[in-house]
């Protein structure tokens, strides 16, 4: 499959009133009024936000989420995240600027 | 066509994706996954061969080669290809359906203005070039044939100026002396209805148009220092009623075109139309 074809990319201007769920990697750069779930990676863009929970293989986030983060590989908290709940992962990096305000449960399979 | 759409378009949807809500904002957006929830955006939205759309979709443009399971309305057009398919209606001013497409519900392309100004006034959206072009351009050539086919002489003055003022001028001047000379042809036409070809020349033909083209004829003979393009303009065109007036303004209209040729360019053709009369006449 082309890769093109397998991402999923929100517009900085585009706003999902709901859920979005996907099997491949997803970018969000605008808002989601609901949970994100995918299978593969999940990049949040500066500036995006996610009022809801996040789930994914990856999680890279650099914009704001009021939910629970969920990763089975790592989640990355960059410059200018904001995140409002727990970080279920069995790697976390947070990097200088990051605003987290949760808990951690790195004890996962 | 997909690589320049991914370029451009700031959202995609992937075959994978889906997503259980509304999709709105602004923006482009193609869908090549599964939307079970309505769509409305500002920008041009594609439902991709893969995707999938359970509810309404409103956008400016929309393009159908998956399927969509709800009302379509767009501000601009829809186009459903051959392998898209729409169950529900469609409302836009402009829909193509390719051969091959399956559509279901009622179409609705150009008119009802009201109802979709009422869908944008609810999105907050104004419309209003696209309807409305055509309406007046439907309207006004059906009424500027008739001012110009049947009353020529009553109507031509006030719409004709308006729009080609400067080169109106031009012209009447170029036709001034042809109504003059070959009157009977064009004064046939009002007078006909009002009595005989021949007795109309003298009788209503001739005053109704010497008034109209008085006002450029007859400022070369009392004023012309007035209207200076108009009269330099005129000022060749009476040559023919009045041979000696006219050599005389002939000279006299050279030394005055200079001022008007500032003020405007079409003095210039005003000349040559002016002068091939002479010529003629």
């Amino acid at each position: 499959m082309h890769p093109a074809l397998a991402d999923t990319i929100i517009g900085p201007d585009l706003i999902i009133d709901g859920n979005l769920k996907s099997d491949a990697s997803v970018r969000i750069e605008g808002r989601v009024l609901g949970r994100v779930e995918s299978k593969d990676s999940v990049h949040l863009g500066l500036g995006s936000a996610v009022s809801s929970d996040v789930q994914g293989q990856r999680v890279v986030l650099a914009g704001s989420v009021a939910g629970n983060v969920e990763a089975k590989d790592r989640v990355d908290l960059m410059a200018g995240a904001k995140l409002t709940g727990d970080v279920r992962s069995p790697r976390l990096t947070i990097a200088d600027g990051a605003n987290f305000r949760g808990k951690v449960d790195m004890d996962v399979q | 066509m997909t690589g320049e759409n991914t370029a451009r378009m700031s959202s995609v949807l992937g075959p994978s994706a889906v997503v259980l809500g509304n999709v709105k904002g602004s923006g482009d957006l193609e869908v090549r996954g599964r939307v079970q929830g309505s769509i409305a955006l500002s920008g041009r939205v594609h439902i991709a061969e893969c995707g999938v759309v359970l509810g309404d979709v409103e956008a400016v443009h929309i393009s159908v080669a998956g399927e969509i399971r709800g009302n379509v309305l767009a501000q601009d057009g829809v186009l459903v290809a051959s392998s898209g398919r729409v169950e529900g209606d469609i409302v836009a001013p402009r829909v193509g359906i390719e051969a091959g497409a399956r559509v279901h519900g009622q179409l609705r392309t150009g008119g009802e203005f009201g109802e979709r100004s009422e869908l944008l006034q609810q999105r907050g959206e104004s419309l209003q070039h696209a309807p409305q072009v055509p309406a007046f351009s439907l309207v006004s050539p059906k009424n500027a044939p008739l001012p110009l086919a049947a009353t020529v002489p009553f109507k031509a003055p006030s719409p004709v100026p308006a729009i080609v003022q400067s080169k109106g001028s031009a012209q009447s001047a170029a036709l001034a002396p042809q109504p003059s000379a070959p009157p009977p042809s064009l004064a046939a036409t009002p007078a006909v209805p009002r009595g005989a070809p021949s007795s109309g020349e003298h009788a209503s033909g001739r005053p109704r148009k010497r008034k109209r083209p008085r006002s450029p004829f007859a400022p070369p003979a009392g004023a012309i220092a007035p209207g200076t393009p108009t009269a330099a303009a005129a000022s060749p065109s009476p040559s023919p009623g009045n041979a000696p007036a006219a050599q005389a303004a002939g000279p006299a209209s050279p030394a005055r075109a200079p001022r008007p040729r500032p003020q405007g360019p079409p003095v210039v053709p005003t000349f040559e139309n002016g002068a091939k009369p002479r010529s003629r006449s």
